[in-house]
């Protein structure tokens, strides 16, 4: 089993649409995802059922620890389960120690592990607060979204300082790559910034896919699913999580395992 | 004209910083045949329960399993020193062990069959505990019994 975290500095880059969209990749491609909404604002669980708001979640395991299977909400793909951020309001004001933070967390891993999930995807809070910085350092890999915009850009730095300190301070999380968001193809300065970031960066700290900004991502938040099911058919745009899963499998040695098992496929049996 | 206003440098310098410790190289072990059944079939090994466990955890209790016959598949030698040996042994073949394990890791189209590594190494332990308990692995070997001396002149009769 790997944990992935996705962490920015700014908010509004596109983590929890990514969060959404690749968990449902993932399953999709077969592997048991459980996905987890670590941010306060909850949206994971808002986008993906209103029944959600109400539950417990990640926050109330936060408090009191417990067993994961009251707080996992299984979906319509058998695959995908998801734990909702909870109720922040009322944790908040009972409290948890912070020294607690990294043992529950590491015993929310093992839950999971236990419930036979290959990846558990954390969703986190813009910035790096205090439980967004013990999720990172709890999981095995960090996917950084970056929206591509001058300004936003300029987060990469400090977003890498932040890393380089957690591995000083003995994390063994690894940086599975930044990923490009909001890119406007149709924009010359939105592109710069792309390739301009691609030639400072080594490429196995890049991912080759970015997300473009399309109005259907707005229109699948909206509806509450991941773009894939805003259509009988998966528009164009779907398949574009299916790249990003499949590079993300690669970078973090996910499917190493399965290839070795199974090796290549015949079209006839 | 840069864009991104990011200092090419200090970038690169955070890069290095963030790089991987160490390349792990995961070499794929080649497949090793372990043999799991005994040669030997000693009576006194079931009388202490241990092929009722095999036939649980046939997996985690191979290298406990392998430890005991080491010890005890050789004929009894008046020389104490094979004992240590097999002390010495059990460490390593839990390591192999765990590296097997973590090789595998967990199987993917199948997760719920996987025991987590600290059950297995739990179970481990209780083999060697019940082992040891049982004078297996610390018994040091019996001085061999002195045999009566032959007076000269007697001649067994049949």
């Amino acid at each position: 089993m790997i944990a992935i975290a996705t962490a920015s500095q700014k908010g509004g880059v596109g983590k929890t649409t990514l969060c959404i969209n690749l968990a449902y990749s993932l399953a999709r491609r077969g592997w048991r995802v459980l996905l987890v909404d670590t941010d306060p604002q909850g949206g994971v669980g808002l986008s993906l059922a209103k029944s959600a708001k109400a539950r417990e979640g990640f926050h109330e395991f936060l408090v009191r620890g417990g067993d994961l299977s009251r707080i996992v909400v299984p979906t319509r793909l058998p695959e995908l389960e998801i734990i909702p951020a909870g109720q922040f309001d009322a944790c908040a004001r009972q409290g948890w120690p912070a020294h607690e933070v990294p043992a529950r967390l590491a015993d929310l891993l093992r839950g999971a592990e236990l419930r036979g999930a290959d990846v558990v995807l954390m969703d986190t809070a813009a910035g790096m607060g205090n439980t967004t910085e013990a999720v990172v350092k709890a999981c095995d890999f960090v996917v950084l979204p970056q929206q591509a915009e001058p300004l936003a850009i300029r987060s990469v730095p400090h977003l890498l300082e932040t890393l380089a300190r957690f591995r000083a301070e003995g994390a063994g999380v690894r940086v599975a790559g930044i990923l490009l968001t909001m890119v406007m193809r149709e924009q010359e300065m939105s592109l710069k910034v792309a390739r301009e970031l691609r030639e400072m960066l080594p490429a196995n700290l890049m991912f080759q896919q970015s997300i473009p900004r399309l109005a259907s991502f707005l229109e699948a938040s909206a509806l509450g699913v991941p773009v894939a099911l805003t259509k009988r058919n998966p528009p164009p745009e779907a398949l574009i999580f299916d790249q990003i899963a499949a590079e993300l499998e690669q970078r973090t040695g996910l499917s190493k395992e399965r290839e070795r098992e199974h090796g290549h496929a015949s079209l006839l049996d | 004209m840069q864009v991104s206003w990011i200092d090419a440098d200090r970038l690169k310098s955070l890069v290095e910083q963030i790089a991987p410790q160490e390349e792990r190289v995961v070499i794929s072990p080649p497949v090793v045949e372990i043999e799991t059944a005994p040669e030997q079939v000693v009576t006194w090994q079931s009388a202490h329960g241990f092929a009722q466990e095999s036939a649980a955890d046939e997996g985690a209790e191979t290298a406990g399993m392998n430890a005991v016959e080491t010890f005890h598949a050789p004929e009894p030698r008046s020389e104490p020193e094979n004992v240590p040996v097999v002390e010495a042994d059990a460490p390593a073949s839990d390591a192999e062990h765990e590296d097997e394990h973590d090789s595998r890791g967990h199987a993917l189209h199948n997760p719920g069959a996987a025991l987590p590594l600290s059950r297995i190494r739990d179970k481990l332990r209780a083999i060697r505990q019940r082992a040891t308990e049982a004078g297996i692995l610390t018994r040091p070997a019996e001085p061999p019994k002195e045999q009566a001396p032959v007076e000269a002149g007697t001649v067994p009769k049949d």
